[in-house]
């Protein structure tokens, strides 16, 4: 018998923020275009069916979407007494909790996306992935022209065997954004960066 | 002939059976309803924001819609004692105006915290509470933390162990000692009425390199702005309307009360 397969393609609404705090629209609308293509690249990633050298390929490209693209990396910052110190930060991490995990893991998030790419799936066809709208904090000033929010969306991931359910799960997560507003009009166009992500997964 | 249409129609339903699937999407209103952020529990606290199915007068409105940032779980039913005294609070709320602000001294964020101290599975509570850093910036910073491996408690406590009378005609050489023998004993040599700083200890432990926070086994969020009440929020994740970031207890204290916990807290 044909397999039957459905695909839904991922779609996020066009009016995207279902709360958006403080935040102006262009800021809005930068923002809603690095969290479609956050999902559009994790979806990519995860995804069995999809050939492993493209999904490789988008592996790179989601990198490119985080602080320092996800690596280990050096700020530099002036101390007390004037003088600019070294310090060194730990790269982008992804802590999962999962009712099935006693406690959350923790991983970096280039170690999260090469699992992701080398998980032995069972034999599955993914049937529908969707994300609900977007809800965003209150936008909060860290430094010179710098904010931060946390991005919060739950995305459902169904697949199936032979047409007949076999998998669900709702993940819930929480990203926290770095956005860097121009300092002047002929400067460069705002800045979008994502940092640590907090995600619960719930399989039914 | 009959039996071959009815076999036809028979076999062509259990085909169409078995190509359809059931999916549940996302819940759109379950998703909607719930406090996803503690930012959104703060908006509807204050009224700037109503829970999106609810529809009716705007008094009424302001009431149900803080009603319904308490964990339902917590009331038998609308006769429940607890629920009379959650309608009191929030009719404080109401009449006192009562506002959260990100920026309040009055909550304190409570995180259980499960680490690794010198190799040791070690759980503790952690303090924090939000701070100005500069024009317009906040930042969370540890207040206060509390656990058995802060206390430091000697493994023997002995009025045996201490300073003799006269250490100081030997130039006070069994300091020495003080540090050589069993290192838990230290807290014998201290004042009779020694208070150890937890959150000192804390400190050295992480400075030294002994202490490692893994993660964050629970968080509360404890609220003091309701005049003469405290409450607590945590997260309930379920697929029910009343989930996210809500109420999940409160009490009534008095002003005293809530100032000596403060006064703990930012001391």
């Amino acid at each position: 018998m044909k397999k039957i397969l459905f695909f839904f393609a991922f779609i996020i609404p066009v009016g995207l923020f279902a709360q958006s705090g403080n935040m102006a629209g262009n800021e809005r609308g930068g923002l809603s275009e690095r969290i479609t293509q956050l999902n559009d690249y994790l979806q990519f990633i995860s995804d069995p069916q999809k050939d492993v050298n493209t999904r490789l390929f988008y592996v790179n490209q989601i990198k490119e979407l985080f602080i320092a693209n996800g690596n280990v990396y050096e700020e530099f910052i002036t101390d007390s007494v004037g003088q600019t110190q070294i310090i060194q930060r730990e790269g982008v991490t992804i802590e999962v909790s999962s009712l099935r995990r006693p406690h959350p893991t923790r991983k970096l998030l280039k170690n999260y996306l090469s699992g992701l790419v080398n998980l032995k799936y069972p034999k599955i066809e993914i049937q529908g992935i969707e994300v609900a709208k977007v809800d965003v904090s209150s936008l909060r000033k860290i430094g010179n022209n710098q904010y931060e929010c946390i991005c919060y969306f739950d995305r459902k991931y169904c697949g199936s065997r032979d047409g007949m359910p076999l998998y669900q799960d709702i993940t819930r997560r929480k990203v926290r954004t770095i956005i860097e507003l121009p300092e002047t009009e002929n400067s460069l166009s705002t800045l979008y960066l994502f940092g640590d992500i907090r995600a619960i997964s719930k399989q039914q | 002939m009959r039996k071959y249409i009815f076999f036809t129609i028979l076999f062509c339903s259990v085909c169409s059976v078995k190509a359809q699937v059931t999916i549940n999407m996302l819940n759109q209103e379950l998703y909607r309803t719930r406090v996803k952020l503690v930012d959104e529990f703060i908006s509807r606290f204050n009224g700037e924001e109503m829970r999106p199915d609810l529809k009716g007068n705007v008094e009424r409105l302001n009431k149900t819609n803080l009603l319904l940032l308490f964990n339902s779980k917590q009331f038998k039913s609308k006769n429940d004692p607890v629920f009379a005294e959650a309608q009191e609070m929030v009719d404080t709320i109401l009449a006192n105006s009562t506002k959260i602000q990100y920026a309040d001294t009055a909550w304190v964020a409570k995180a259980q915290c499960h680490g690794r101290f010198k190799g040791k599975d070690v759980t503790f509570t952690m303090y924090l509470t939000v701070e100005q850093k500069g024009e317009g910036m906040y930042k969370w910073v540890i207040a206060k933390v509390e656990g058995a491996i802060f206390k430091l408690t000697p493994s023997v406590k002995s009025s045996k162990i201490m300073l003799s009378p006269d250490a100081h005609e030997t130039n006070f050489m069994s300091l020495r000692r003080v540090t050589t023998e069993k290192d838990d004993y230290i807290t014998n040599y201290g004042l009779k009425n020694l208070t150890i700083d937890q959150t000192s200890v804390f400190y050295s432990y992480v400075y030294n390199g002994w202490l490692e926070i893994e993660y964050v086994e629970d968080l509360e969020f404890i609220f003091f702005q309701v005049p003469f009440y405290q409450f607590s929020i945590k997260h309930f994740d379920r697929e029910e309307l009343n989930a996210g970031w809500l109420i999940s207890s409160f009490k009534k204290i008095s002003e005293q009360e809530k100032n000596n916990f403060l006064n703990y807290i930012y001391k």
